[in-house]
């Protein structure tokens, strides 16, 4: 065989040798990238996460500040529908606020239009509510209620009954998903399958003879949990509010309701958006040192309120009456009362102010309103005042008295129960009430 | 010799050519990516029969309708509307095949009422599991240990090789299925003990069946799908008389305690019809391959 044979020999096997080295990296090249496709889709589904050093669970013997904002309440209405929501005021970033705004009102006044025809009802009302205001979020329920036409419409059933939510970022104006509203490390699945568990036996529970709520059919719960599940898991989660105490998820005709003593430990909402620029114009609007998982009003016409809770002191006072047909009598009473009880609040800042080891509690709840006598038919105002002032060392309000404070404002948020506390177990002193009758006209005191 | 070395330059041409083309034919059909989707559809998006079924075999119908459509998963959308209301819409024609366990009594007479005949093939295998918390020592229980620990004999986890503490076992409502796999598979006659019930206060929920709590002394059970449920990373499958719950074992048979999911169509589908002609698709071995890559346990 002649040398350039041999030459021309090697020359194709080395040429065969590098297109079947190049040939098999290719192969292996696009077998590792689909492995990698199917890796980052696993990925997608179960994430691997990290918790990151900010995240702060809710502190069950916490407080929080609502935000600083003006909740404003809008009507509007067309032929058939009546609709009612708000709009907020007091962001420093206007665009930010036009966005939110521009948002709550587009989402009211298109809700319906997903689920039903308006030809096909006769009237219908949506109601858009702020349900969380703090942390520098907002929440809101939007719920659709009404009346089909029965003649037009093959709705099984007449009442129309459409529930949505959604959640703010007040720094950026962006809505909240699901998953930010946890930590990166919770037990997702844990929290859902609980959750929905008592969601689903609570719309199954039926009362009993000892009215106690009982589940009597289970249904097949598992595959209710797991269709939840499989939602959750697809990112299909998306209708969600929060409230003070509950994180609220809406799908199907679901409502499932996360209560957040339950999980506090992984939910961040109270502090996930707290950064240090301040985003509101004022600083005065909301409740500051409210206690975690508990609300309150402070915006009505119809009653006065004063919720201080400071270093050393706790005021709590509830003032309540009615609006309409108030006498001049009974108008001088509430101005009077109030200025009663703001002179009160005065002295007890400066007791607690020289006397900075003792902690001082001023709690009333005080109600005038009409009184019909049975038995003369004559019409009264009746005057009733409920509630005492405290005083105690620090340390005793702390460890003893702030518990019971607490579990109350809880109890309170929940049932709507009035804010009187009662210490008596501990402190001996009982809440003190003080009924007394006038004459609405001369505002002479009367004895019924 | 001039003639040979043409002969010669013209055989190392051909070697080189056909170095190329095995090396271009290699490539393309060792590195496709998914060479089946292609080969195997067997029907448009818009013929295919209306499928419908249990939550735990969703994921199997996405699979088959992908396979077979030739459609990517993402864009398949089936809705499964759950086991009853799957056999209900069946049986009034809403529906074509269903993919669901086998049918209880009630739903065979709900179908005899309605005058119709099921056809009825198994597809996918499933087990029935036991689980703890990972941090358990126990790994394997016996039947009859787990029977003894169910109807109250055994209350300790050190009589099974466990700590010296108490057993938490956990129930499911009797209507769920895996309260019901769990009467028939496992205890086979034998009485279960009463179940826990818990009020809970901020539900204003009384005597409810606890729902399991994946605690130290913790035992639960349900099907394997059902185990989704839960943070795999954090509860621990047991053995059964000394055999895992694997997909080999499953598989073979081997682990006992398993039943199967099916696909059912109305026995008066014509021969040469669509459904029929899925319900085959199903059953066949690309079928059944189609099942394991979705996860499943294949029947066949």
């Amino acid at each position: 065989m002649s040398k350039a044979i041999k030459i021309k020999l090697i020359c194709v096997t080395v040429f065969s040798i590098i297109c079947i080295i190049i040939t098999s990296l290719l192969i292996m090249y696009k077998n590792i990238d689909i492995a990698d496709e199917q890796i980052s889709n696993e990925n997608v589904e179960n994430p691997i996460t990290t918790e990151t050093v900010e995240e702060q669970g809710i502190d069950l013997k916490g407080k929080y500040n609502q935000n600083d904002l003006k909740i404003i309440s809008k009507q509007a209405s067309t032929e058939k529908i009546e609709f009612s929501y708000f709009q907020i005021d007091g962001l420093r970033d206007k665009t930010i606020q036009d966005n939110i705004n521009k948002e709550i009102e587009r989402l009211t006044l298109n809700s319906y239009k997903e689920k039903i025809n308006i030809d096909d009802v006769v009237n219908l009302s949506v109601s858009t509510s702020c349900t969380a205001n703090y942390g520098n979020i907002i929440s809101l329920n939007l719920y659709c209620w009404g009346r089909f036409d029965a003649s037009k419409t093959d709705e099984q059933t007449e009442i129309i009954d459409i529930e949505k939510g959604v959640n703010f970022d007040l720094n950026t104006g962006n809505k909240i998903e699901f998953n930010e509203i946890f930590k990166t490390n919770a037990p997702m699945k844990d929290i859902i399958r609980k959750s929905t568990y008592y969601s689903i036996l609570r719309d199954k529970a039926e009362t009993n003879l000892s009215y106690e709520m009982i589940v009597n059919d289970y249904g097949n719960i598992e595959e209710d949990l797991a269709y939840v599940m499989e939602q959750y898991l697809r990112g299909k989660i998306t209708e969600v509010y929060c409230t003070t105490s509950d994180i609220i998820i809406l799908f199907d005709d679901m409502r499932i309701d996360i209560p957040m003593q339950d999980f506090a430990d992984y939910i961040v909402i109270y502090n996930k958006f707290i950064k240090n620029e301040d985003l509101y114009e004022d600083d005065d609007i909301g409740i500051d040192n409210l206690y975690t998982l508990t609300t309150r009003q402070n915006d009505s016409y119809y009653y006065y309120t004063n919720y201080q809770n400071e270093a050393n002191y706790f005021i709590d006072i509830f003032v309540e009456w009615q609006e309409e047909n108030k006498t001049d009598f009974e108008k001088k009473l509430v101005e009077n009362k109030i200025k009663d009880i703001e002179e009160e609040i005065s002295n007890l800042k400066v007791l607690a102010n020289q006397n900075t080891q003792n902690f001082y509690i001023l709690n009333y709840k005080i109600t005038i309103e009409d009184y019909v006598d049975e038995t003369t038919k004559n019409t009264f105002i009746k005057y009733v005042e409920i509630g005492n002032s405290y005083d105690m060392t620090a340390h005793d309000f702390t460890e003893n008295i702030e518990p019971i404070v607490i579990q109350k404002n809880r109890e309170a948020h929940e049932s709507d129960i009035e804010f009187v506390y009662d210490f008596s177990s501990l402190l001996g002193i009982s809440p003190q009430e003080t009924t007394e009758y006038y004459n609405p006209i001369t505002g002479v005191k009367v004895v019924i | 010799m001039q003639q040979k070395n043409g002969l010669i330059n013209v055989l190392l041409i051909i070697i080189m050519v056909l170095v190329v083309v095995g090396c271009i034919v290699s490539y393309l059909y060792f590195g496709q990516e998914d060479v089946s989707n292609t080969q195997n559809t067997i029907f448009n998006m818009e013929d295919y029969p209306k499928v419908d079924g249990s939550i735990a075999t969703l994921k199997l119908a996405e699979a088959f309708k992908s396979a077979f459509t030739g459609e990517d998963i993402d864009n398949v959308n089936i809705t499964h509307s759950k086991t009853e209301k799957a056999y209900e819409n069946l049986i009034n024609t809403e529906t074509d095949l269903i993919l669901v366990t086998y049918p209880t009594e009630e739903e065979t007479q709900l179908a005899l009422n309605n005058g119709v005949e099921l056809e009825i093939y198994p597809v996918v295998k499933d087990a029935f599991v036991f689980f703890v918390n990972k941090q358990n020592p126990v790994e394997n229980l016996t039947l009859t240990q787990i029977q003894d620990i169910y109807s109250g004999n055994i209350t300790n986890w050190k009589d099974v090789g466990g700590a010296d503490a108490q057993i938490t076992a956990y129930q499911r409502p009797s209507t769920s299925d895996s309260q019901k796999g769990m009467l028939s598979l496992v205890m086979q006659g034998k009485n279960m003990k009463e179940q826990d019930l818990e009020d809970v206060e901020l539900w204003q929920l009384t005597d409810i069946i606890t729902d399991y709590t994946n605690t130290d002394t913790a035992i639960g059970y349900s099907y394997n799908y059902y185990t989704s449920l839960y943070d795999k990373e954090q509860i621990k499958l047991l053995s059964v008389n000394g055999i895992e719950p694997t997909y080999e074992n499953i598989k073979t048979g081997l682990y006992g305690l398993q039943t199967e999911y099916y696909a059912i169509i109305r026995k008066d589908e014509p021969e040469d019809s669509n459904v029929r002609k899925l319900l085959n698709a199903m059953i066949s071995s690309y079928g059944q391959s189609i099942a394991k890559e979705a996860g499943y346990v294949e029947s066949y």
